[in-house]
This record gives structure tokens, C-alpha cells and sequence, in this order.
């Protein structure tokens, strides 16, 4: 285990991240990994909600990245940890 | 920009009183409540609003009462009487439930190679969230700032759709 600080860099992976995306899909994404752990303050809890209300798209994407992360996680429960 | 966090903070739970008192059913007061803040949303948004009239208390009820006078109006006019949203769910298919969704091999597939992909260090936050590890935790154990944490479990989780996604529609660019 490192304790450098990672950069992000990388060719294909920063492509994908950065631009091949949706935007609307990224900060769907964003928003579902800061609620993802159940730590989030209830400011930000508010505030993806008013971010939800603001466009139906905005719900779709929500959905894509909740259903993403839970067929992961199915996956995850049948490998036990793939190394 | 208006602090709409502020005043959801502020005002939702004095909104909803105010519908009830006005008649309004629980679940009919919340959906009134939220509509009202997606109006004042959509106001801004379209730059009618810069800052909220004077008295921003009043402004909200006025709108709430408005949304609450076309609601009944349009109970009226609805030949079934009831939700439209209860009565368009009588006639849709029951949708899947993310839960329910079955994983094929085919899914597993692209998602373990996309996730090869994935450089050690995103890839290790991904699996201890999998793991049920908080980010908090993560930040600890790998001695990172939060922020950053946040950010690469972010890029593996766009990184994983944009695969799915390429697959399914064999489109590369501008995926969903």
C-alpha cells in the first residue's frame, strides 16, 4: 500500500472518466458516491435532492449509477473479494 | 444563486403544516411542499429570480396555496377522483426493482475486464467500499485526503458505466 497522493493519470482511464461520459451521467455518479456510504451531512442530502427535483434526467442517471452499484455488489457477493 | 438548502431547512415542515391545516392529506401536503421548491427552482433558473421577494416566508406560502388550489381543481376534473400518479401506477407495469436486476455472465464479463482496467490504487478503494468500508475509513487506511478518496471511487464508477455502456450501444462517445 502506498501513501503517495494518486494523480488520476493515465491514458485510457483518464479519457474515459473525463470525456466519454455524459456530463448529466458524471455528476450523477458523483452524487451517488458522496451518498453511498450513508455519511453524508444533511446539507448535502438536501442539496441532491433539490439536484434530483431539478431535471427528469437527473433521476434517470441517479438510477443508472444506484443500478450499477448494485449489480457490482451481486457480483462482488458471488466472487468473495476477487483479488 | 439562492440558498435553496437554507430555505428547504427553514420552511418545508412549516409548508406542509400550513397545506394540512388547509386540508391537504399528508402525502398530498409533502408532493405540494416539494413542488414548491422545484417551482422557485425553475423561477431562478430562467433568471426571473435573483433574490427572493422581500417577505420570502410569504412568497412561498402564496406559491404553495396557488399549487394547492390547482391540485384540488384538477381532483375535480379527474373522472377516477384520485392521484393521478396513484391511478397511472394501476396501469403500469410493475418496473424492476434495481435489487431484482439479474447479473448475466455476459454483465460480469465486461465489468471484471473494465475494472483491469483500473489502475491499483482507485481499484483497492472500490473493492474496500465493496467491502462496506466508509470513506472516512478508506481516507484513513490509505492516507488520503477525503476529497480525493471521493474522487477516484467516482472515476471507477464512470469508468465501469462508460464500459457497459459502450457495450451495450456499441457507441464510444458521449455515453450514458
Amino acid at each position: 500500500m502506498t501513501s503517495e497522493p494518486y494523480d488520476g493519470k493515465g491514458s485510457q482511464w483518464d479519457f474515459d472518466a473525463e470525456q466519454a461520459l455524459d456530463p448529466v451521467m458524471r455528476k450523477a455518479i458523483e452524487w451517488f458516491t458522496l451518498l453511498s456510504d450513508g455519511q453524508a451531512s444533511d446539507e448535502a442530502v438536501l442539496a441532491h435532492q433539490c439536484w434530483l427535483m431539478a431535471a427528469p434526467e437527473h433521476a434517470q442517471a441517479y438510477n443508472k449509477a444506484q443500478t450499477l452499484w448494485s449489480g457490482v455488489r451481486q457480483i462482488h457477493a458471488l466472487q468473495k473479494t476477487p483479488k | 444563486m439562492l440558498n435553496f438548502v437554507g430555505l428547504f431547512k427553514n420552511y418545508s415542515a412549516e409548508l406542509q403544516r400550513f397545506l394540512r391545516r388547509r386540508g391537504a392529506a399528508q402525502d398530498v401536503a409533502a408532493d405540494l411542499t416539494q413542488e414548491t421548491f422545484l417551482r422557485l427552482m425553475v423561477a431562478e433558473r430562467k433568471n426571473k429570480l435573483t433574490t427572493l421577494p422581500q417577505n420570502q416566508k410569504a412568497y412561498l406560502f402564496r406559491v404553495a396555496a396557488n399549487l394547492q388550489i390547482d391540485w384540488a381543481r384538477s381532483q375535480k376534473l379527474n373522472p377516477l377522483g384520485g392521484d393521478p400518479a396513484v391511478i397511472s401506477e394501476a396501469f403500469a407495469d410493475p418496473a424492476p426493482l434495481a435489487d431484482e436486476i439479474l447479473i448475466t455472465t455476459e454483465l460480469m464479463l465486461i465489468l471484471e475486464q473494465a475494472l483491469a482496467e483500473v489502475p491499483d490504487i482507485p481499484r483497492q478503494i472500490y473493492l474496500m467500499r465493496l467491502d462496506g468500508k466508509t470513506f472516512a475509513e478508506i481516507a484513513q487506511v490509505l492516507q488520503m485526503p477525503l476529497q480525493t478518496v471521493y474522487s477516484q471511487m467516482s472515476r471507477v464508477m464512470m469508468h465501469l458505466q462508460y464500459r457497459l455502456c459502450a457495450a451495450e450501444t456499441g457507441q464510444g462517445e458521449r455515453c450514458q
